[in-house]
């Protein structure tokens, strides 16, 4: 049991390693990969039933986002809270289609939280005058998509693992 | 009637735990962000091994990928830059015999010649490409204060040192959307009449600020309209802002956008930093204003 928590921390610290330094190399048009993010939805997605461990999730994923980027600490760690509440109200509304998730519902839940977790954490480092912070920009579209490969490929082989189960 | 009275009962009871969440969520927030310096300090000193290897991994495999993609490329650029360094000759050629005085020449020179900065060499472990940001592998212990200037070894410059921690730094780069600094437009392409009329005048350097845009870009902006400038010019800084050095090399001029509606004119700048090619940066630690 604590052994999946303790995979789960060395997980993200590793992504959180790999995002900051290796990935920044193969940016499209200044747009990164957010591994952490991908490997937090999916938990959402697929132990959505675990209420614990997604918290737990949150935390550590938006812990390490926060110790790596400029933006005001713990933002991060709120706006992943919140995408697991939401989520967790999301999925209890759709029991009934309860096992057949497929990749067009992930797509959908994928784009709208990597949405809000981008206005979140753009409007609480506005409005707590934090000067250091990028206006939006088009090349948010582009992290979408660039994100959105990753989290594709990461979907299925999530699936597989899953499956094997 | 029991009915409704549990409903109620139940929908402030959702109130309350609503309110107690959102009550700790702040504390949690609140006592994150009073330590969160010791804790960023913490978790980079025990990370920056690991990121300094990924760091190299990265740019040793995007460099092996580009130049398997960009065989082609690199062609053209190697031509182009052969051209361009042909014509740079010619113009160097030309100030020397021609305007031995020139304002131009002298701050083009002024950029190569040794000054006597002391110089803190660290590592780029990382960065933040949403918000132009870096991660150098100094801080507090090896000197480093906030808004000292970040170049490389040919005296690019980077950015300012933006936020600083125990052994390690954040650094702005001046393509970040907040940053602004004042710069001199190095004249490269004058015309005889003009050439003639910068020797005559010592004052003739054009001033104007260079704004960051995300996303790796800058523009110049706030050139007079009856100032000249020209496609290639080199922007250098001024030090008027009193944060960066004079004469460290920004980046030229690619294409100048002059409306007759506005006071000023702007131009999209081609920086000369690149921060995927660089590994190594210098920090100026004894820079002051009235230097």
């Amino acid at each position: 049991m604590w052994f999946k928590y303790l995979l789960i921390t060395i997980a993200f610290f590793i992504l959180a390693l790999v995002q900051a330094s290796f990935f920044t190399y193969f940016s499209i048009l200044g747009a990164v990969p957010s591994f952490i993010f991908i490997l937090f939805l999916l938990i959402l997605f697929f132990y959505r039933k675990d209420r614990i461990f997604s918290i737990f999730t949150a935390i550590v994923a938006g812990f390490f986002l926060d110790v790596f980027s400029i933006s005001i600490f713990a933002s991060n760690i709120v706006s992943f809270l919140i995408i697991s509440f939401a989520s967790e109200k999301l999925f209890s509304n759709l029991k009934e289609i309860d096992e057949k998730f497929s990749i067009f519902h992930f797509i959908l839940f994928f784009i709208s939280f990597f949405i809000f977790n981008e206005l979140f954490i753009y409007l609480v480092n506005y409005f707590l005058g934090n000067l250091s912070f990028n206006n939006l920009s088009w090349i948010f579209l582009v992290e979408i998509v660039y994100n959105l490969v990753f989290a594709i490929i990461a979907f299925y082989a999530f699936k597989k693992l899953q499956s094997k189960k | 009637m029991n009915k409704f009275l549990n409903n109620n009962k139940n929908k402030k009871n959702g109130w309350i735990k609503i309110v107690t969440g959102i009550v700790v969520l702040i504390l949690f927030v609140v006592i994150l962000n009073l330590f969160s310096y010791k804790i960023r300090s913490s978790v980079y000193y025990v990370s920056l091994p690991v990121q300094k290897i990924f760091s190299n991994a990265g740019s040793n495999t995007a460099s092996v990928l580009s130049s398997v993609f960009n065989y082609k490329n690199l062609q053209k650029e190697n031509k182009d830059l052969k051209n361009e360094n042909q014509k740079l000759l010619s113009q160097m050629a030309y100030f020397y015999d021609e305007a031995e005085q020139n304002q131009a020449v002298k701050d083009i020179l002024a950029c190569s010649q040794e000054e006597d900065f002391n110089l803190v060499l660290a590592d780029i472990t990382g960065f933040d490409l949403k918000e132009d940001f870096a991660l150098i592998d100094k801080g507090k212990d090896s000197g480093i204060l906030e808004n000292m200037a970040v170049v490389s070894s040919q005296k690019v410059l980077f950015g300012r040192v933006f936020k600083v921690y125990k052994n390690y730094s954040q650094v702005m780069l001046i393509s970040n959307k907040n940053s602004i600094l004042d710069v001199k437009i190095l004249i490269t392409k004058p015309s005889q009449d003009e050439a003639i009329n910068i020797e005559n005048d010592n004052s003739a350097s054009v001033f104007g600020v260079v704004k960051g845009k995300g996303g790796f870009s800058v523009f110049l902006d706030l050139v007079p309209t009856d100032q000249k400038i020209n496609n290639g010019d080199i922007l250098t800084t001024s030090a008027l802002e009193g944060i960066f050095p004079k004469n460290l090399l920004i980046g030229k001029i690619k294409e100048k956008e002059k409306n007759d509606l506005k006071p000023f004119q702007t131009a999209s700048v081609q920086p000369f930093f690149d921060v995927k090619k660089t590994e190594k940066v210098f920090v100026i630690t004894n820079y002051k204003q009235e230097k």
